[in-house]
């Protein structure tokens, strides 16, 4: 990961219609290297959509998105939305191997010691089938670590987690952040952490 | 330097696929419970006399194994579609088209693979000659991969709807139709002791064809399915 001087991301006036009607309008924003926008907004205000804008699934109904020519995205984009990507059938630990091959790691950062650190240790065996809704999101957040990103797009993060997964999720923010990596997040409640280089966007 | 490799996606995803095929075993053997069961009512419903069920025997198979591999096609994007992978497929360094093309290799691994070899005794069983059996097990060999990969550009178009099913058969039925005529054909030319070259040659060009085309069309498709 690098710094550079220009934004990894410039939005403006972003805009998207359902049935031709505006979900959200005229949205410009600029995301920049090691900092992060905390989009917040009602149900339905188009928070989920912002981010999948980000990831490419879909596409602006209006405006523009230009990326910082030197980041690939394709190779430093994360995505963690409502639907994890996990497979029940599959391990912790096998889970948290393919998506560490997905995006193209063939090594990368040990994923025993990933689900240690996010205190999955006892349970490296267990189908994520076996697991609460709360360890789930923990195995996906997993993710995060062992393949590395400079860009994580995080759609509702705290979803589903106790306090101590909270904190736990501020604790990977900030040290994503103090690496020069990006978020963008999207959340109903407040951020516990204080960040510097915090923007809010508000969709409602 | 990044140490992201493009390919490492696609061993892991046939791995993946492999592995879930294993722990869902009563799924995966459906298509061949089906063809085991369609061409066992056959002689139930034609009667036992060797020579009609000979004459018949490949076309019979080739039905079958073509509606089992229908029956299995459902499966090919729909948890990936449901659980979120797909997304994650999206986002990989990895072109999506190869990825898609690692997902047919696995389904047909599971589901297509066991057919071909599965076809050709249960004609025998039907009085089928021995070496017509061999050409009957070379067009199943070619052709069910191109079963995979038309039915895949199918399902990738659906995957967003709720019912897709009978969809997708409507789908994909009249591209299967080609796959039919050649495969059934082989084994037919080969039967009335004519060569079946020019019946496999044409099959595979068109398993050539679909494995160019189909992943680029599928991964349109998912695209389109995923917005």
């Amino acid at each position: 990961m690098s710094t550079h001087l220009q934004p990894l991301v410039t939005a403006t006036d972003l805009e998207f219609f359902r049935d031709d009607i505006s979900v959200f309008g005229r949205l410009s924003f600029e995301l920049e290297a090691g900092s992060m926008v905390l989009v917040e907004g009602a149900n339905g205000s188009g928070k989920t959509t912002l981010l999948r804008m980000l990831a490419g699934f879909i596409q602006p109904g209006a405006g523009q998105m230009e990326w910082d020519p030197e980041f690939e995205h394709n190779l430093q984009t994360a995505y963690l939305g409502h639907y994890l990507g996990i497979k029940d059938e599959l391990t912790a630990l096998e889970n948290l191997v393919f998506l560490q091959r997905l995006a193209g790691y063939r090594t990368g950062p040990d994923c025993k010691a990933v689900l240690k650190d996010l205190e999955l240790g006892d349970f490296e065996d267990a189908t994520a089938g076996q697991l609460s809704a709360g360890q789930r999101k923990r195995v996906a957040l997993g993710g995060l670590l062992a393949a590395p990103r400079q860009l994580w797009l995080l759609d509702e993060p705290f979803a589903a987690l106790d306090r101590a997964g909270i904190a736990q999720v501020e604790r990977l923010i900030s040290e994503h952040l103090d690496n020069s990596g990006s978020v963008v997040m999207s959340t109903h409640g407040a951020l516990g952490v204080h960040l510097e280089r915090l923007q809010h966007i508000n969709l409602s | 330097m990044s140490p992201q490799s493009a390919f490492a996606p696609l061993p892991a995803i046939i791995r993946r696929d492999l592995l879930l095929a294993m722990r869902r075993r009563g799924e995966s053997l459906t298509p061949l419970l089906f063809l085991l069961m369609v061409v066992s009512l056959f002689p139930l419903g034609l009667g036992p006399d060797p020579v009609k069920l000979g004459a018949s025997a490949a076309a019979i198979v080739w039905v079958a194994a073509l509606l089992s591999v229908l029956l299995s096609l459902e499966r090919l994007f729909r948890s990936d579609f449901d659980d979120g992978s797909l997304e994650q497929f999206a986002l990989s360094p990895c072109p999506l088209p190869a990825l898609v093309l690692s997902k047919v290799v696995a389904h047909w691994l599971v589901s297509g693979l066991p057919v071909v070899l599965a076809g050709p005794i249960l004609a025998m069983m039907l009085n089928l000659p021995g070496h017509v059996a061999w050409t009957l097990l070379h067009s199943l060999a070619l052709g069910t991969p191109i079963l995979s990969l038309v039915g895949s550009i199918g399902v990738g178009l659906t995957v967003g709807l709720r019912r897709g099913g009978i969809l997708v058969s409507l789908l994909v039925l009249p591209l299967y139709v080609p796959i039919l005529i050649f495969g059934a054909g082989a084994v037919q030319a080969a039967s009335g002791g004519l060569p079946s070259d020019a019946h496999l040659l044409l099959l595979g060009a068109q398993l050539a064809l679909a494995l160019v085309l189909a992943p680029i069309a599928t991964a349109a498709a998912l695209r389109i399915s995923m917005s």
